[in-house]
């Protein structure tokens, strides 16, 4: 990257600086005719007495002529308001597009980092380093010509004025700039000198908040919330004091500047007074030479401003550019497109004196070995050490510090990122996923370059348009929303295949009780096809039949519209459905002007504000000594923590009246409050039965008056599937009784018995990958995140397939039947697998023992057997 | 209301006798109460244990296994008492099962709410101190017995020679 901001912008904005450096002295001559001619109108039209002017030979009378001059006016006023809009927008456009292109390149080079810089570096660093620091250098870049050029030209045309008119006046008008020009800069360093400090503490602090929010829950455990809070304190106060002396410096220069500015109107005083006086100057050069320096002041200022403006852009930037060079960065060359999809990488693999030395420390020392590309090698190290690196080395992720590994006649080092990506399949304990859906995490293998014509995903206008400001800012063109997927590199020819394929590795490692689990379970709305909704449907039946069958007693409460369903909230019962924008039955209900009359009119509005009345009086009494932070509050009241106070409040108003003392507002808040109560979760007896058939008359009235079309509420309807419901409620068609909590894994068997009778248990599987996985697989447990890192792998079939420790998570009985089905799969093709659990070596063909940074053994399993034996005890 | 109904049945149970009534009612209102049919297994032997349950209403057997796996019925319980509360304490995982005679309805207290009731009650805290102190020294009278026993029959054994 170019070391100071200036060569940056010459590079990428040589002719836009030059067009808007062409603009800026085109407006000029415009900007002095706006002030020339309100001269002409008041000296010649207005106050020229009432004669006749001549205009490019014709006459005109002294109204004509001071109208004349006014639209003049008028034209240029709009002119120059134009050009100025041109220009601030031209300007604008170029800061912006310079802005996107060093955040990209930013962005850019962090993906070329070398592998082991990312362990002394955090996000919380690195983000507002692209994102907030940049920020400042999009509106310099486009003033940081056009400026100086601009002001510059005026201070010289000015300057030269004053020169014409007197020699030694210009003297003293610029008597002051040596000064200014040797003491500001000075200052100025210092200033930048702590500006500097300034945005380190500040990285050193979202570093800090993020590791907070990563580490939130030890925070809590641990009670460290004061600790941590004093730190952040002790930094907010360092920048504070930085940020202190920063003003007193700049407000210092600034005062220097106009105390300086002040003092040449001196020298005109005393010298051009003086000259006056004795005759050699006219008192009237004297005016002029004022009114100028007047002029002179403004642009003056406006290059000291740029000056301390473009010194700490010239900070910013050399500060950024620093952290984005690190040694060892991957060439841009090995990253490039190929026009052709990468060949196989076959061949034997070898490694030749392989050492890999990292903060001085040797990882792997010397090890020398060759791995047939039909062979399965296992790697094992009693302590994790050396197999690790080693793997990483094997998958390119780490650069040998010496030695090399070859594929077959290629050095792995010099393989472009398209060979080693694709046909290396690399996963370990510590492989990440995305936050998006499990079907986009499984599927990230495949997505290596666009498959279809970007046109398809966006309309073509637009497109175009965003591929030119793409070029324009030297971003990519590809279009991110365009099928990525390319279903030919996880081996199959057609959709039928792919899928089953994807189920192949699926069920290899495991997921597809964990999918099916997730695709029951879920609320959130995962997109199940109309044909299999369908299917659902006619199971309904069936599956309740089944389940009174081996359970006794009403496991499962049926969703009958002409019923009060114990299980739900009231609120679900007064809807009976789920609204079709997707947001809570609550906000429908509170939302809906009908719900309020429906309500008032079969006399729920009262007797459920009572309701609310008498839970709002038990959740102040239960609740408030349980601590504010207590999960207790999320899970079971049906008030916030933050709220108790106000109800405490209410309560009090409330008194003998009951809830006609309340307002409006506050009795809406109780209504809202009885609309949580499910009776048979809360076990308050307090929907009585008369109240029960209030609510299932409102229930109609509402359905009646909202239409069972479901234009705005999903009814539950027996005989169609509802999308506001987890795929399991669809199936029952009913709740699972709180008092029958217990059952639910029963039932969940029951479920997917009939499921796998009726062929449904693979189109739910599939349509499990639909779940979220949360950031980072948050949503996801350790031992599916595992399966599925692993799965991605897999499914993309690659020649050399890496698994570092990858399974860690899950117990000694799954693992070996993964491992032996795996072993299965690559029968043919290669397979190196990193594990602790030297039970599993002799299944390989060739095992490799470490110990420490050495390579102890490296022979066939049977040829080892006695050392396995050994490590084994 | 059945909460409160719950909250004074589990004034009955020793251990939870010196809460006040108000904490009895929280604890009732943020426990799930469950139905079991005749037969229904409150829990496993060997699984996790991850919560107490206090019975409300009918009776439990508690089975362990004799030395070839056979089960075999160790006690019963009734209303009112806890089960599962050593194994919560020690962390260790079930030691017996826990089996529903005919309906039994229960509350089911998850092991942290458990933990937070002895750590934040000295009086709950004293009674499980008490407990505990109460078996330890009937297991002593009864190691004591065996050993008393078995010293018996080495010393018969001795005798034989």
């Amino acid at each position: 990257m170019e070391k100071s901001i200036y060569k940056y912008i010459l590079r990428h904005t040589t002719r836009d600086q030059v067009w808007l450096v062409l603009l800026t002295a085109a407006s000029m001559p415009l900007v002095y005719y706006s002030l020339e001619i309100p001269k002409l109108i008041i000296n010649k039209a207005i106050g020229g007495g009432n004669a006749v002017f001549s205009l490019f030979g014709y006459e005109v009378t002294q109204i004509q002529y001071l109208l004349l001059l006014s639209f003049v006016f008028l034209a240029l006023v709009i002119i120059n308001g134009g050009m100025k809009y041109v220009i601030n927008v031209y300007r604008g456009v170029l800061g912006e597009r310079m802005l996107r292109r060093f955040r990209y390149t930013l962005y850019s080079r962090v993906l070329r980092f070398p592998l082991p810089h990312f362990k002394n570096l955090s996000g919380g660093e690195i983000i507002p380093m692209v994102t907030a620091e940049t920020e400042p250098l999009g509106g310099f870049i486009g003033d940081s010509i056009a400026l100086p050029v601009m002001q510059g030209g005026l201070l010289i045309t000015y300057l030269s004025f004053i020169f014409v008119q007197d020699f030694w006046l210009g003297i003293a008008s610029i008597a002051l700039y040596p000064p200014q020009i040797y003491l500001i800069p000075r200052l100025q360093h210092k200033v930048n000198q702590l500006s500097k400090r300034r945005v380190q503490n500040v990285r050193k602090l979202s570093d800090r908040i993020g590791e907070s929010v990563s580490g939130i829950a030890d925070i809590h455990a641990n009670d460290t919330g004061h600790f941590e809070r004093a730190d952040v304190s002790r930094r907010l106060g360092i920048i504070f004091t930085i940020r202190n002396e920063i003003y007193r410096r700049k407000f210092f220069i600034k005062f220097l500047n106009n105390f300086l500015a002040q003092l040449t109107p001196f020298f005109f005083y005393s010298i051009g007074g003086y000259l006056v006086v004795t005759n050699q100057l006219s008192l009237g050069a004297l005016v002029a030479v004022l009114a100028a320096y007047k002029d002179i002041a403004p642009p003056w200022k406006e290059l000291l401003k740029f000056y301390q403006i473009s010194e700490d852009v010239k900070v910013k930037y050399a500060q950024i550019i620093e952290q984005f060079a690190p040694h060892g960065m991957t060439e841009p060359a090995l990253l490039e497109v190929g026009t052709q999809p990468p060949q196989p990488l076959t061949g034997e693999i070898r490694a030749s004196r392989l050492r890999y030395v990292e903060e001085g420390a040797t990882q792997v020392d010397d090890f020398d070995f060759s791995l047939g590309d039909d062979r399965h090698s296992a790697i094992f190290s009693q302590d994790g050490s050396a197999s690790d690196e080693l793997m990483q080395l094997l998958a390119r992720l780490l650069a040998p510090t010496s030695g090399s590994i070859q594929v077959g006649d290629a050095d792995l080092q010099h393989l472009p990122e398209a060979v080693t990506g694709q046909r290396i399949g690399y996963c370990s304990a510590a492989s990440r996923l995305f936050n998006a859906s499990i079907r986009d995490n499984l599927y990230y293998g495949l997505k290596h370059q666009p498959q279809t014509q970007a046109e398809t995903a966006m309309e073509s206008n637009e497109r175009r348009r965003a591929i030119k400001e793409a070029l324009a800012s030297g971003n990519s063109t590809q279009c991110s929303e365009a099928e990525w997927m390319d279903i030919r590199l996880a081996g199959a020819a057609d959709q039928t295949e792919f899928t089953r394929i994807v189920h192949a590795v699926i069920e290899c490692v495991e997921l597809d009780d964990d999918l099916l689990t997730l695709a029951l379970r879920t609320t959130e709305a995962i997109d199940i096809p109309a044909e299999l909704a369908e299917r659902i449907v006619t199971l309904r039946d069936q599956l309740i039949d089944r389940i009174n069958s081996v359970e006794s007693g009403a496991v499962v409460e049926p969703l009958d519209a002409g019923k009060y369903i114990h299980n739900l909230t009231v609120e679900e019962n007064l809807l009976f459905g789920s609204p079709t924008d997707g947001g809570s039955a609550a906000e429908f209900l509170a939302a809906n002007p009908l719900v309020g009359e429906i309500l008032q009119r079969t006399g729920l509005r009262q007797a459920l504000g009572d309701i609310g009345l008498t839970l709002a009086g038990l959740m102040v009494e239960l609740f408030s000594d349980v601590p504010d932070d207590s999960e207790l509050f999320d899970q079971f009241s049906f008030i916030q923590a933050a709220d108790l106070p106000e109800y405490r409040q209410l309560l009090a108003e409330v008194g003998s009246e009951g809830t006609a003392a309340l307002s409006a507002e506050q009795r809406a808040k109780l209504l809202a409050v009885s609309f949580q109560l499910c009776p048979a979760r809360h076990r308050l007896d307090l929907i009585t039965p008369p109240l029960q058939e209030k609510v299932v008359a409102a229930r109609k009235a509402l359905m009646d008056a909202l239409g069972t079309d479901g234009a705005h509420i999903r009814f539950y309807d027996r005989g169609r599937y509802n999308r506001g419901m987890s795929v399991q409620e669809n199936l029952l068609f009913g709740k699972i009784a709180y008092a029958k909590g217990h059952l639910q894994p029963r039932v969940t068997e029951i479920i997917k018995d009939t499921l796998k009778h009726t062929g449904l248990h693979d189109k739910i599987v599939l349509a499990g990958l639909n779940c979220p996985a949360g950031a980072g697989g948050s949503k996801l447990s350790a031992v599916v995140r595992q399966k599925l890192t692993l799965a991605r792998q897999l499914l993309k079939n690659p020649d050399i397939l890496i698994i570092n420790n990858a399974l860690s998570e899950l117990d000694g009985k799954r693992f070996a039947r993964i491992l032996e089905r795996i072993i299965e799969l690559r029968r043919g093709r290669n397979l190196i697998w990193a594990l602790n659990d030297p039970a599993m070596l002799p299944k390989f063909d060739r095992v490799l023992i470490a110990e420490q940074n050495k390579l102890l053994h490296d022979d066939s399993a049977e040829a080892l057997a006695a050392v396995i034996e050994e490590l084994r005890r | 209301m059945a909460v409160q109904n719950e909250a004074q049945q589990l004034k009955k149970v020793p251990l939870l006798s010196s809460l006040d009534t108000r904490q009895l009612k929280l604890l009732a209102f943020t426990c799930e109460v469950f139905d079991y049919a005749d037969q229904d297994y409150l829990f496993h032997q060997g699984e996790a244990s991850d919560c107490v349950y206090v019975i409300l209403e009918g009776t439990v057997e508690i089975i362990g296994s004799d030395q070839d796996g056979q089960p075999v019925l160790l006690a019963t319980s009734s209303a009112n008492t806890l089960i599962g509360e050593m194994a919560v304490l020690s962390g260790a995982s079930r030691t017996a099962s826990v089996r529903a005679r005919g309906a039994v309805t229960t509350i089911r207290i998850p092991n942290e709410r458990f933990i937070e009731l002895i750590t934040g009650n000295p009086q709950v805290a004293l009674h499980v101190m008490r407990m505990l102190s109460t078996k330890l020294a009937a297991t002593s009278v009864h190691a004591a017995d065996l050993q008393t026993r078995l010293d018996r029959l080495a010393g018969d054994g001795a005798g034989d020679c």
